[in-house]
């Protein structure tokens, strides 16, 4: 299997490439945040981010989609039109890209024969569609916020679960290409050293790709030396160093699994103010709504983002509410994440991304969570993340 | 690939009227197209979600048998928005249907079994649907003894009441129908279903009771179902939560790690004492 190297002043070219194959989504910056979005010209383009504000999840399930217009008379129904254009997410962290790998057995049912009806299988045909139609380019990180806890939780800053390609930036990693085209000033050396994205097939789709970029664009994208290898090698030891793990996740469901009558859910919810940014925020949430938005006789019936938080999720007709406070509440977001998905589906529905951590309101840090219930000696806020609070 | 969201056509045929209320009714559908029909292959113990464009969506149990022919029913409460505007149709209204889910009653488990059906108030639909299909001509003498304990709070609030009558004169069944109290239209038992239960006293052995009713029944009925001999996982109960896909995926029906929709409804009462108490 080739890798490819591509030097930084000339990734704008590479991208618009892209372009010319297919829509590109890519991190763009959007005034104070970051956000996947569809290019409209490579420039846009923010590979030198942290990490986007809401997850890229949305580009495969997003946050309001039409299921279908409807004629309120006669059943009448009509699919909005197919978009099978293929396309590429570009820049995409090894967090999310490792959460789209955990959506996917949902929306796509895999777990055939495992529940008693399971000689039907249901597709989620819009997840499916826009995930087999794009092709996945992650970007490594060679840094972290004091939020991540990827290490932590079966990831790694060069995981590449999820992901067809990666890009490992070889250079100084804190300077866009961008910038560093505009200022002109890497341009030209060549050889080990340069600024440069070391390009990494993972799956066959992403061998196809290189292929087809080395192909369509000879002079940009080159193939990669023992020297580049190496040093990514030794890079990549080097970010490992940095982030080591807090605790070890492997232990926490099982630990979890006798905690749910456990009275410390009553002190763990108690400073949760029930508003769901969490779910919203993260890459592996994915609990829904389904809601009919009528005019005139005519409407649409589409599916929107929802949380387990949010105290009408589980609210009866009658007044019945299985969860009526927002300790089962907190209780069935930790559960379902560490303990239940693992159970159905092999594995931890965490990435360690941050986000619920980072855009809580009143600074509830899911890995204190864990630590207590790990048995507390991990300390769950690393040093220098001052907002972390009792 | 099949779009699992996307209702099928179906029309209403008839409108029963169920209790004095009025706000209990029976919906007769038909499917417009056959093949929708063919390929709604249900039994006993499943559900599905109505469609009423511009309402929205509702999961309910199936009615009716599959051995009754093409058409499906379904029993509903007036409670909210879908079921409002459903019951203000006519017959000939053309609505949506997906389904069937779920994993209905264990067919197959109760075969040559002695069959306990408990039911209470208007979760005896599904019920009814199993009832049917075990008194079937041909199928009947697969069964043992077939015991029906149902009660409502009050005469007026009995559903299928004419049927029931018909069951209690069948020398196949034994079937009992309760009111919480009687009044003037009603001249026949009085008393709480696990009262009744206790009265009647089926034989556990070689037997399977299947429980639907409201939870406060649930918890008065299965103490006296294990008074009997029953063993936790010999005795059935068949669930409702909120849900909004059906299919295992809008994650809002789980208890622990079982989806009710696509795990259940049905559960033995073994399993829900593994599961945790969050329903």
């Amino acid at each position: 299997m080739d890798t490819g190297i591509i030097k930084k002043t000339n990734v704008k070219a590479v991208i618009e490439g892209l372009m010319q194959m297919g829509e590109v989504i890519a991190p763009i910056r959007n005034s104070d945040y970051y956000a996947f979005s569809p290019l409209t010209s490579a420039e846009a383009a923010c590979l030198d981010y942290t990490n986007s504000k809401l997850s890229p999840k949305g580009c495969f399930f997003p946050q309001a989609e039409v299921l279908f217009y409807y004629e309120k008379e006669g059943n009448k129904t009509q699919e909005p039109p197919k978009e099978n254009k293929p396309g590429y997410l570009l820049g995409i962290r090894p967090c999310d890209a490792r959460a789209l790998a955990l959506l996917d057995p949902v929306f796509a049912d895999a777990d055939e024969g495992a529940s008693p009806s399971g000689d039907r299988q249901y597709q989620d045909v819009y997840y499916q569609e826009k995930r087999q139609n794009r092709i996945i380019i992650g970007l490594a990180c060679t840094s972290s916020q004091s939020t991540c806890f990827c290490t932590s939780i079966g990831g790694s800053p060069l995981d590449t679960t999820g992901m067809d390609m990666l890009w490992q930036d070889l250079g100084d990693g804190g300077q866009s290409f961008v910038s560093a085209s505009g200022a002109g000033g890497v341009s030209g050396a060549g050889g080990a050293g340069e600024d440069r994205y070391l390009v990494k097939p993972i799956t066959s789709r992403g061998e196809e790709l290189l292929a087809q970029l080395m192909a369509k664009l000879p002079l940009l994208v080159e193939k990669a030396g023992q020297e580049d290898l190496a040093e990514a090698k030794e890079q990549e030891q080097k970010i490992l160093q940095k982030m080591p793990p807090i605790f070890d996740a492997e232990a926490i469901a099982d630990k979890l699994s006798s905690s749910f009558n456990d009275p410390a859910w009553q002190l763990i919810h108690e400073k949760c103010l029930g508003c769901a940014t969490c779910a919203f925020v993260c890459p592996t949430c994915h609990c829904f709504d389904i809601q009919d938005e009528n005019k005139c006789g005519k409407g649409r019936r589409v599916r929107l983002w929802d949380s387990c938080q949010l105290c009408l999720f589980t609210l009866h007709t009658s007044g019945h509410n299985p969860r009526p406070s927002g300790k089962e509440r907190l209780r069935q977001r930790v559960m379902h994440k560490f303990n239940y998905f693992k159970t159905n589906n092999g594995q931890i529905a965490c990435v360690g991304c941050g986000r619920c951590i980072k855009e809580c309101p009143v600074n509830m840090d899911i890995r204190q969570i864990i630590s207590a219930y790990l048995g507390g000696d991990a300390s769950p806020a690393p040093a220098g993340v001052g907002r972390v609070t009792g | 690939m099949e779009n699992p969201y996307l209702p099928k056509s179906v029309k209403i045929e008839k409108i029963i009227d169920e209790t004095v209320g009025k706000d209990i009714k029976s919906f007769v559908f038909s499917f417009i197209n056959p093949e929708d029909r063919k390929a709604f292959d249900y039994h006993p113990g499943q559900f599905a979600e109505i469609s009423v464009a511009g309402a929205g969506e509702i999961p309910i149990g199936i009615a009716s048998s599959p051995t009754e022919g093409d058409k499906v029913m379904f029993t509903v409460k007036r409670m909210g928005v879908v079921t409002k505007d459903l019951h203000n149709s006519s017959p000939g209204r053309i609505i949506g249907l997906r389904g069937p889910y779920g994993n209905g009653f264990p067919m197959e488990e109760l075969r040559g079994k002695n069959i306990v059906i408990v039911g209470g108030g208007f979760a005896f639909t599904t019920l009814r649907a199993l009832a049917v299909y075990l008194m079937g001509d041909e199928r009947r003498k697969e069964y043992g003894d077939i015991t029906i304990v149902y009660g409502a709070r009050t005469s007026g609030d009995l559903i299928y009441r004419d049927e029931l009558q018909a069951w209690s004169k069948r020398a196949d069944l034994n079937v009992n129908i309760t009111v919480d109290k009687r009044d003037a239209s009603w001249q026949g038992r009085e008393g709480f279903v696990p009262a009744v239960v206790k009265q009647v006293a089926p034989d556990a052995t070689n037997a399977i009771a299947l429980v639907c009713g409201p939870p406060i029944m649930i918890k008065f009925t299965i103490p006296i179902l294990f008074e009997l001999g029953f063993a936790a996982d010999k005795i059935l109960n068949s669930l409702e939560m909120r849900m909004k896909c059906g299919i295992g995926k809008c994650g809002r029906c789980n208890i622990g790690n079982k989806y009710v929709c696509k795990d259940g409804p049905v559960f033995t009462y073994a399993q829900l004492q593994t599961m945790p108490q969050e329903y």
